[in-house]
């Protein structure tokens, strides 16, 4: 039950707007409440994993309710849960506030019900249910003028190959059902069954695709853009927080597990992609004009670095992958929604016609300073213990991809630097004159993220620690034993980072 | 002594008493109207069609339920097995459907009842047909009832032009089935559909077109084909589809919405039964035939949808899409596919039918009503509305945990198990684009309202407990699947419905 509490909490709120008609306080103050019970739950989640339920749902179909909560669910659940709380917070819809906060409510519902599932018909329910909320809200609660162009490009982008990716199970259900003797959509059972390699090449192909169509990597990403741009800030941060998150989680639970001689295989092409979509995002990012697209941008960037430590097929990679992917979920969500603030204030967000914040907003600027800094790499805090944990991993398997991959670095540093100081440096711009509202609520939503960028920067073998066992038992199924022995010494040193 | 020339046939009457129960109440429903008063009565009348329809449904259900299944009857010409008794429980329910939405509207009159109880009967009978004459007299009952019920708001030209159309080709689709059912007749020597069956199997399996080709190859192949382009119309296949988006966009709503599920259950239970007894044995390449319609009634049903802005028409183009799935499934020709057919039926009847329930309800008999931007907003009027509506698009877009998502995923485990990736890959295609499609009307139903449109109209206390059933019935066969399937297990030991239990 505990498993499934911060799912059901959150599903809950979602309801609420049905029976509350247009009142925008109570609606904001039911969903905020039910997104904090969920986080209290998720936490209680991490103290108390590994938890398992399994329902039948339909037994000729080999269905069941399986849902997992172990080292690599745990922390996206509570991210999460976290980001849902702060994402309300910053929200202050009042003219469709019913729609606005069950479509943000079921977006978080449906996108920690991916991370539990372990069963493959379950996940793609979450999988699609996930994508519909997305869609009405960045259509129906855009801010730019082609917001429903964006969002038919979002549902078409995250649709399309998924309606694919329903036949790669249901193909590799039939495929595993011989051996198995019955059909199944389990993760551990269809684990256990070697599909010929053809067969592994092409359902391998479907599966990355649709998974990287989420994360985005190019090229791949072209809803990126507009998704991100034409949608409210904080619907913004859910989605490159979040759901982008969850692109990166199947590939790691499902992907790998199930095909490993396909992943083995197509690998090196991955890591092209990957090291594509790090050196690509970065280049916009320095140069574009536009200041949430260079945190969009930046994602694109460091997204490709957390797919390249996962590509990177070693348990260090999968480690550092699974602790950058929260910290990237903590700075982005805190960037995306600290950014939306001054957008708010000023109407635009150009980079121009902005600057002068920390002049006189100096606790606002302080916010935006660390999550800047954690974003950038600064050793310390928390995104420099991902970043060297993955550069680890990916050396260990390919040099040539690491020393790409570390311009990956040294790039954020300068565009996240320009960001920063384009908006809060130099003299106050005309634009910039009324006043931010950063109130005590939102300040208080904004305080956690500040105090796990610097505890997850000094402790991160708080998160590596949890991950490393299920990171080394994925790699340990698929791999042969020569890779994994000297792998699982390193992230025991890794754990003492 | 000789034996009598003419013996009674041995008939059961208790096998087709749904039908009966319905032809009685159909009358009793013309004959009260004589003396009864224009307004009142026709409320009265509405209940007495519910209730005649629950009875023949309780009917069903028992004969679902009872040892009996399946069974013959009037010498062979009629069959009632699981497939048919599940298949006329959709088609009363359509017809229920149809009886509610018709109340408090113009087109309420006792000889609208009449009519839909007629037609429902001849898809009854068509699904039941063993028999070539039988079949072909079921297709009529079924289709002049429809015609007329097409014009029923005789105000309303396009209302008039929908029937006339539907009329026109109707009536050759009829000569098309004619003539290939009497090919077939010909080739055979008896129109019994065993005895067709036996014939075409001794028909020599060398090409049938070409160098060496029988006469009787060629005969049995044009049958075929005449029957499924007769069959292609009733069930809307593209290129047979022409019909249907005008037809569709002029018939009033509530016909619409029982002959879009009714007429294609039974053009699809009379398919699945030709299929399962006579195309099987024959050397007929019957499979490519309905593959290549399958393919292109599913692609051109998706495509065709995507510019529409008339919410009726949107769903006649799905509804063609959808009979793009249910041929796909015959192709395969496995007592599985059928079961997976049918269970797509089930699901595809209760979100139809909820979709056309709330389009009905809420166009109020104006035209303009059907317009998709008329549904902008309707979520911050009418909330419950709104959602229901959202629960049956997403359920037509095969959106799990809905009801349309185990249709679908049962239709393409049947496909991949059969070998046919090419109409897995096609179902595919028709899904991801079809979920543009219902993703718009979902857009607006959380949209921003429009300034200057007036309020749509408040839903009937009587419709919205409609479509709080068939909402509420879409998420529950979608969450617990599994109580559908050991109902069809429970009642089909032996019945075509056996293969969706993964026996």
């Amino acid at each position: 039950m505990l498993v499934l509490s911060p799912l059901i909490l959150l599903a809950l709120g979602a309801l609420a707007p049905l029976f509350l008609g247009s009142r925008a306080t109570a609606i904001r103050t039911v969903a905020l409440g039910a997104s904090v019970l969920a986080l209290i739950a998720s936490v209680i989640g991490i103290v108390y994993a590994p938890q398992h339920i399994d329902i039948p749902w339909l037994k000729s179909l080999g269905l069941s309710l399986s849902l997992h909560l172990d080292g690599l669910s745990m922390f996206l659940v509570a991210l999460t849960a976290l980001a849902t709380v702060a994402v309300v917070a910053f929200s202050d819809e009042t003219k469709r506030p019913g729609g606005y906060y069950s479509l943000i409510l079921l977006m978080a519902a449906t996108a920690i019900g991916t991370f539990l599932s372990t069963n493959l018909l379950v996940f793609y329910v979450f999988w699609e249910l996930m994508i519909i909320p997305g869609y009405l809200l960045i259509g129906t609660y855009g801010q730019g003028a082609n917001s429903r162009r964006a969002a038919l490009k979002f549902l078409i982008y995250s649709l399309v190959p998924s309606a694919f990716l329903l036949v790669a199970i249901v193909a590799l259900a039939v495929s595993a059902a011989p051996a198995l003797g019955h059909l199944s959509f389990s993760l551990s059972q269809l684990a256990s069954v070697r599909l010929p390699a053809a067969t592994q090449d092409w359902i391998f192909l479907l599966f990355a695709a649709s998974f990287m169509v989420k994360v985005p990597i190019w090229p791949l990403h072209a809803w990126m853009p507009d998704a991100y741009g034409e949608s409210r800030p904080q619907v913004a941060a859910m989605l490159s927080g979040v759901l982008s998150k969850t692109g990166l989680y199947a590939l790691i639970r499902f992907a790998f597990p199930l095909l490993p001689d396909a992943a083995r295989l197509f690998a090196p092409a991955l890591a092209v992609v990957a090291l594509i979509s790090i050196l690509y995002g970065a280049w916009i990012a320095l140069t574009h004009r536009d200041g949430r697209m260079v945190i969009a941008y930046s994602s694109l960037s460091h997204l490709g670095l957390v797919f390249l430590g996962v590509v990177a097929l070693n348990a260090l990679g999968l480690d550092g992958a699974v602790l950058q992917m929260l910290n990237h979920g903590i700075y982005a969500v805190a960037l995306f929604l600290l950014f939306g603030v001054v957008e708010e204030a000023a109407g635009t967000r150009l980079l121009s016609k902005l600057g002068g914040i920390a002049r006189k907003a100096a606790l606002f600027s302080g916010f935006l300073w660390i999550a800047v800094l954690a974003a950038l790499g600064l050793p310390g805090l928390n995104g420099f213990a991902g970043e060297f944990l993955l550069l680890l991993g990916i050396f260990h398997t390919s040099e040539v991809w690491a020393w790409i991959a570390i311009a990956a670095v040294v790039f954020s540093a300068a565009y996240f630097i320009r960001l920063f100081q384009l908006t809060a440096q130099g003299p106050t711009e005309p634009e910039l004159r009324q006043p931010l509202r950063f109130g005590p609520l939102r300040i208080a939503a904004m305080v956690p993220f500040i105090l796990l960028i610097f505890y997850l920067g000094w402790a991160p073998g708080q998160v590596t620690g949890r991950v490393a066992p299920v990171a080394q038992s994925i790699t340990r199924q698929e791999a042969s034993t020569a890779l994994t022995v000297p792998v699982s010494n390193l992230s025991g040193e890794a754990r003492g980072l | 002594m000789n034996p009598p020339l003419i013996a009674p046939p041995p008939v059961s009457l208790s096998l087709i008493m749904p039908e009966l129960v319905l032809l009685a109440t159909s009358i009793v429903i013309l004959l009260a109207a004589l003396f009864m008063d224009a307004g009142r009565g026709v409320r009265a009348l509405t209940w007495v069609a519910g209730l005649g329809i629950a009875v023949a449904a309780a009917r069903d259900v028992m004969l679902l339920l009872g040892p009996h299944l399946p069974a013959t009857t009037f010498s062979g010409t009629l069959v009632m097995d699981p497939l048919a008794a599940v298949l006329d429980l959709v088609i009363l329910a359509s017809a229920l459907v149809a009886v509610v939405l018709a109340a408090n509207r113009p087109e309420a009159s006792p000889d609208y009842l009449a009519l839909v109880l007629w037609a429902a009967i001849g898809m009854m009978v068509l699904i039941s047909a063993h028999d070539l004459i039988v079949l072909f007299l079921a297709v009529e009952v079924l289709s002049l009832p429809l015609y007329i019920l097409c014009a029923f708001r005789p105000d309303r030209p396009s209302s008039l032009e929908a029937a006339v159309k539907y009329f026109l080709l109707g009536a050759f689709s009829s000569g098309f089935l004619l003539y290939g059912l009497a090919l077939l007749f010909g080739v055979s020597g008896g129109t019994n559909l065993t005895q067709v069956a036996s014939a075409l199997a001794s028909v020599p399996t060398a090409s049938l077109i070409g160098a060496g080709a029988s006469g009787t190859g060629l005969i049995a192949e044009l049958g075929i084909g005449l029957v499924v382009v007769g069959l292609g119309f009733k069930l809307a296949a593209v290129p047979f589809h022409q019909w249907v988006p005008d037809v569709y966009e002029g018939a009033p709503t509530s016909v619409v919405t029982f002959m879009s599920v009714g007429t294609k259950v039974a053009a699809f239970g009379v398919l699945a039964r030709l299929v399962d007894t006579v195309f099987v044995t024959s050397a007929v390449n019957w499979q490519g035939l309905l593959s290549a319609l399958a393919v292109a009634t599913i692609i051109g049903g998706a495509v065709l949808a995507i510019p529409q802005q008339n919410f009726k028409r949107l769903l006649g183009y799905s509804g063609i899409l959808n009979a793009g799935y249910l041929l796909a499934v015959l192709v395969v020709g496995t007592a599985a596919a059928t079961a997976a057919g049918v269970y797509f039926l089930v699901t595809y009847a209760l979100m139809n039918l909820g979709a056309f329930a709330i389009v009905a309800a809420l166009s109020g008999g104006e035209e303009s009503g059907v317009m998709l931007r008329r549904y902008r907003g309707l979520f911050y009027q009418q909330p419950w509305t709104a959602a229901a509506m959202a629960v049956f698009l997403l359920s037509l877009a095969s959106i799990p945990p809905l009801a349309g998502f185990f249709g679908k995923l049962f239709i393409l485990q049947a496909l991949l198990a059969g070998h046919e990736l090419v109409l897995a890959l096609a179902v595919v295609a028709g899904t991801a684009i079809t979920l543009v499609v219902y993703g718009r009307p979902l857009l607006a139903l959380f949209s921003a309202p429009e300034e200057k449109s007036p309020a749509l109209p408040r839903v009937s206390p009587a419709v919205a407990a409609t479509i709080f059933c068939l909402a509420l019935a879409t998420v529950a066969v979608g969450v617990a699947p599994g109580a559908v399937v050991a109902l069809m297990h429970g009642v089909s030991q032996v019945g075509p419905l056996a293969g969706i239990t993964g026996r």
